[in-house]
């Protein structure tokens, strides 16, 4: 399949299930919200390493949020309800809780409720009082700023993790535009995040290594400056490869996320430098979720 | 909205307990089947068209009209459905209810909502003493649901209140908030004396200062109360000003109390905006 | 009048009558020997296919005096839940775990039940018992007075006094309270407890008289005793409720030294200490001592599921248990320094380990004590369950497969630590008609009631043969008392007063100087205010006699 002079190869990114929520942040203005989301899902790049992985989903005007106020919508994803509700606590009470004019809410009503303010609350020290409110119950912790609103839980529903696609470019500048114009075009879409910095990541990585160590190594097959002693699955017209990685709450939300991604680099094509667009898997048997490149660009 | 209308033959000269009398009670009997219901009245026992006259049949809806002063115990426990009254009601309107809605186009009598649980209660007119309150001997009062007075409210509204909502346009006399344990009481009006006597959590938000407060109150300044968005937005939509409330921030004089009984109460004064 | 009750079937366990089809004559109140033919007979009422009993007799109910009232003030809850109309010829009234005292004869009656006895009557509240348990319709009453830990007693002890001085102390409270038995309730600690105790053992001695509940159990059951008074000593055991009582109870058996003692609500003192929640079912223990024991007997104090309340005498038990109470209010309370009551509402609840386990040990004791003659059926309302649940509770005991159903919905644990699934007796009508009627009246010596024979009062139910057991105990078709229809369908159709049963041992009247001192200085109310005239009697109860049965002083 060849679109606007790029290849797009019949390879399918593999997916995996894990568990989802979204927390609804707001501030006083949407500076401080930002300032507040971002924290909450710094360092949650990939699972292995960060507990997490977490990323802004978008801005909220007043109208979309709990309280009326400027808000930001941030999702994460963990590989465990458990390992999830751990994560919440810790980035919601260090990230969000101390974030001056902050209130945070459930992005998710349905699924499994998880603790959101339920413990976070004993920061309180008793002076925490409870509302409950349309069924809901919202925590009212008094800090130095006034008051910290949050509400008990947030539902836990099961998302997808790992969607991807790979843009192989003539150039690091070329791939580097290619991938910033997919991000532009991904952050429209509901329901998912790019996790990785700027939603762009440029180690990809093969299972295993020569050191006993390390699980995971540098995906060599793919890099561009040793092409000549490996066993490279890159064409002498490629100088330099990007991903960029999907979590999503579906596996429809990922694939609208990939085919707007790859819509977007295609639109620059092979005058921009775009040679080639590929998937990441691992032969298909560890993940639960296959996304074909050619099905979702048919 | 198809239903039954009961109209009062004339004022009864004991109390009736009208509890047997709800929309999901009486659903799925024929009118006639309801006529010969028996109420308590005093220590005897009356059919139902003893009392009224019926017309339409059993449905979601239940009308009363008449002067119904003397009909206690409308809609206790009712789950679903509506009652309007196109008159007074009784005491323990609306007692132990846990859904649906129910209309008083009059007032209420003693302890209106007393152990509510859900739905919603709206008297257009007054309400009487122990509005909300806990039942003697019981340990709560309204636990959930939202309950409107229009007008003015007696002594002990929300005596022991565990949960829920309590809005009085008008005036509400003494110990208002009395033992309250939470939830949040709205006082559009004149507040009487002893407010949040022995008040242990919850809100009273008061949009007139009251004359004075308990000396076990504390004063904690004028505060922007962030939950009350979210209260602000939750009303929109019911009768009365307090729907109308400022989606901005609002600003409160808040003290909290009664310090006598651990003083995690909150009496909110609100500010104009 | 001449009543001919025609062709019952009759279970008569005081006459070995097993079923037998017969008809019953009445005449003033009594059952009479079948008149000689061509008698006149003014009414007949056909009972072919009917079971027919004497009236039941609830030997451990409580059902009047102070801690009642509390329990009634406290729970307004209990009473706006369950009213009970006017009809007629009844007064409205209310309540079900501490009901009302019309609503209490009403539904007793309703039930059959023709007699009542109110086992924790404190002398100085003696007055107010009666007064209640007079205004309680149709059934006939009595009590057992409490003794054990009042000052003049333990004073005796501690001063070493003759037992003689004891057995005319203890005769002088029965005569001046008009009751008919004496009761314990937890000997010693009742007081222990207001010299800051909060457990007492049997062979404790107590802080201040140096008396152990052992000593007061030997003295008080010597006394009964030798006063000939019928009823043995009527013992509420110590430590109740606690994990590993049933060593307690075993050393109370024995205490009395072989002299008759009756352990009440037992269930609640029959606890081990097995499994990995410390708490197990000693019901085999016990249920093997009773067996073995020909002078002991019980009444089981059965739990039942739901809300009740529980009123006890026991203030040192029940200061343990208050953070149980639900809902969330209790009272403990001292009385005139002589006892004490402790009342806190309860909720047992199946899915609970501990009352799920306490429901299985109660049945667990009725199906492991062999002899129906000494083991009574009681819940100790309403401590176990109010009373009204009687009917479920003999079907529990009739009915096996019933039995296991309702077990395999309790709580697991609990499940996996009882027997009950094990034990297949099933309880027969005559066996039921035993532990009702028969045996209460025998061990409390009343020779009218609890029978069918000649002489007996006529006190007769009349069921419709129901294979569902406890709809057909739930409502009698027919209940007559003292030879009138009071009950007709699970109606009141007349209302009695029913009248008091008391006994009245002699004593030397040198007791009574030394009373009115002891009174004089350290009681509110003087000895002779304490005793109750018999005209009061009257005056409490419509009208009621008062029947004193005889002692036979044994000395
Ligand atoms: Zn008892």
């Amino acid at each position: 399949m060849i679109r606007n002079g790029v290849a797009i190869d019949d390879e399918f990114a593999e997916a995996f299930g894990m568990k989802a929520t979204r927390v609804i942040i707001t501030a006083h203005n949407p500076t401080w919200a930002r300032h507040a989301a971002e924290a909450a899902t710094g360092f949650a790049t990939s699972v292995i390493a960060c507990g997490c992985e977490a990323g802004i989903e978008r801005e909220l005007p007043p109208a979309e949020t709990p309280d009326g106020r400027p808000g930001i919508a941030i999702l994460l994803f963990a590989m465990s309800g458990k390992e999830l509700a751990k994560q919440l606590e810790r980035r919601i009470g260090q990230c969000v809780l101390t974030s001056p004019t902050s209130a945070a809410y459930a992005g998710i009503r349905e699924g499994e409720p998880v603790a959101l303010g339920k413990n976070l609350r004993f920061f309180g020290d008793g002076f925490q009082a409870s509302k409950l409110i349309e069924g809901r119950r919202y925590w009212r912790i008094p800090v130095m700023d006034g008051e910290f609103v949050i509400e008990e839980t947030t539902g836990v529903v099961g998302g997808v993790g790992g969607g991807n696609f790979l843009v192989l470019a003539a150039t690091q500048p070329d791939a580097l535009a290619a991938c910033e114009a997919a991000i532009t075009a991904m952050r429209r879409i509901p329901n998912v995040i790019m996790p990785f910095p700027g939603g762009v990541v440029r180690s990809g990585s093969k299972v295993g290594s020569r050191y006993k160590a390390l699980i995971a190594s540098t995906n060599d097959a793919f890099c561009p400056t040793i092409r000549g002693i490996t066993n490279t699955a890159l064409g002498p017209e490629v100088g330099s490869v990007m991903e960029i990685v999907i979590d999503g709450l579906t596996p429809e939300d990922i694939s609208a996320a990939m085919r707007a991604g790859i819509d977007a680099v295609v639109g620059l094509g092979s005058a921009r430098g775009i040679h080639r667009i590929t998937a990441g898997n691992y032969g298909g048997k560890l993940g639960k979720y296959h996304f074909r490149l050619r099905e979702i660009m048919a | 909205m198809p239903g039954l209308r009961l109209t009062l033959q004339a004022v009864p000269p004991e109390r009736v307990d009208l509890s047997p009398l709800t929309p999901d009670r009486i659903a799925g009997r024929s009118r006639a089947e309801v006529a010969a219901l028996p109420l308590a009245s005093g220590n005897r026992s009356l059919r139902v068209d003893a009392v009224f006259k019926l017309a339409g049949d059993p449905g979601p809806e239940l009308v009363i009209e008449g002067d119904g002063s003397r009909l206690d115990r409308i809609g206790e426990a009712m789950t679903q459905g509506s009652i309007r009254l196109r008159g007074n009601a009784g005491a323990w309107l609306g007692v132990g209810m846990c859904g649906g809605t129910i209309e008083v186009e009059g007032s209420a009598g003693a302890y209106a909502g007393s152990g509510m649980q859900g739905g919603l209660l709206h008297v257009h007119q007054h309400a009487g003493d122990f509005l909300a309150a806990a039942a003697p001997g019981d340990h709560q009062g309204m636990r959930g649901g939202v309950l409107v007075v229009s007008g003015n409210a007696g002594a002990r509204a929300g005596d022991r209140m565990r949960r829920g909502t309590l809005i009085i346009d008008g005036d509400v006399g003494d110990c208002c908030a009395s033992r309250m344990v939470a939830g949040t009481i709205a006082v559009g009006g004149a507040v009487g004396r002893n407010a949040g006597l022995a008040m242990r959590r919850g809100t009273l938000l008061l949009r007139r200062p009251p004359a004075a407060l308990l000396p076990t109150f504390n004063d904690c300044g004028v505060q922007v109360v962030p939950i009350l968005r979210l209260l602000a937005r939750a009303w929109r939509g019911l009768p009365g000003p307090f729907a109308s409330l400022s989606a901005g921030d609002l600003r409160a004089r808040r003290s909290m109390g009664d310090l006598a009984n651990g003083g995690r109460g909150e009496i909110l004064i609100l500010l104009p905006d | 009048m001449l009543l001919r009750l025609k062709g019952g079937r009759c279970y008569d366990p005081a006459h070995g009558v097993d079923g037998v089809v017969r008809d019953l004559f009445v005449r003033d109140g009594v059952i009479i020997e079948p008149p000689p033919p061509g008698t006149r007979i003014e009414r007949e009422i056909d009972l072919s296919g009917r079971v027919v009993m004497a009236g039941a007799i609830d030997m451990h109910t409580h059902i009047g005096g102070g801690k009642l009232n509390i329990a009634r003030a406290m729970l307004p809850e209990d009473h706006r839940a369950d009213p009970v109309a006017a009809t007629a010829i009844t007064r409205p009234s209310a309540g079900r775990a501490a009901p009302g005292t019309l609503a209490t004869g009403y539904r007793y009656a309703e039930m059959g039940y023709t007699a009542c006895f109110e086992p924790a009557i404190l002398p100085v509240n003696a007055r107010q018992a009666h007064m209640e348990m007079g205004d309680t319709p149709i059934v006939d009453k009595g009590g057992y007075v409490m003794l054990g830990s009042d000052d003049f007693l333990l004073r005796l002890l501690a001063a070493g006094a003759e037992q003689q001085l004891i057995n005319d102390y203890v005769a002088w409270i029965l005569n001046a309270t008009h009751c008919i038995g004496i009761k314990v309730v937890n000997p010693g600690g009742i007081s222990a407890f207001k010299f800051n105790q909060r457990r007492m053992d049997l062979d404790e001695q107590h802080p201040r008289y140096g008396v152990t509940p052992r000593d007061i159990l030997r003295v008080l059951s010597r006394a009964v005793h030798e006063l000939g008074v019928p009823h043995p000593l009527h013992v509420h055991s110590s430590n109740l409720g606690l994990p590993g009582n049933v060593d307690t109870t075993l050393g109370t058996i024995q205490a009395s030294e072989g002299l008759p003692i009756h352990l009440t609500h037992i269930q609640f003192h029959s606890y081990g200490t097995e499994g990995d929640r410390k708490f197990s079912s000693a019901a085999a223990r016990i249920a093997e001592a009773i067996n073995a024991t020909p002078n002991a007997t019980c009444d089981v104090g059965q739990v039942l599921f739901g809300q009740t309340v529980t009123a006890s005498g026991d203030s040192m038990a029940q200061h343990r248990n208050s953070g149980l109470a639900n809902p969330g209010k209790f009272v403990i309370m001292d009385i005139e320094c002589d006892a004490g009551c402790g009342v806190l509402p309860f909720k047992y609840r199946d899915q609970n380990f501990v009352n799920a386990l306490q429901w299985a040990i109660g049945l667990e004791i009725f199906l492991l004590v062999q002899d129906p003659w000494r083991v009574f059926l009681t819940t100790d309302h309403p401590n176990g369950a109010p009373f009204t649940s009687y009917p479920h509770l003999i079907r529990l005991l009739m009915d096996r497969s019933f039995r296991k159903d309702r077990l395999a919905a309790i709580n697991p644990a609990a499940q996996a630590l009882t027997t009950l699934g094990t034990l297949d007796r099933e309880y027969t009508l005559y066996e039921i008609a035993i532990l009702t009627r028969a045996a209460p009246a025998r061990l409390l010596g009343i020779a009218s009631l609890g029978h069918l024979g000649p002489g007996a009062a006529a006190d007769i139910t009349v069921y419709r043969d129901d294979a569902d057991r406890e709809r057909m105990f739930a409502a009698p078709e027919y209940v007559f008392k003292d030879g009138e229809l009071v009950v007709e369908q699970g109606r009141i159709v007349k209302l009695t007063w029913g009248r008091y049963h008391a006994v009245r041992p002699d004593y030397d009247r040198g007791i009574e100087r030394r009373l009115r001192e002891y009174c004089e200085r350290y009681l509110t109310i003087r000895a002779d205010h304490l005793r109750i005239t018999e005209e009061e009697m009257h005056a409490f109860g419509h009208g009621a006699a008062v029947v004193p049965h005889p002692c036979r002083a044994r000395s």
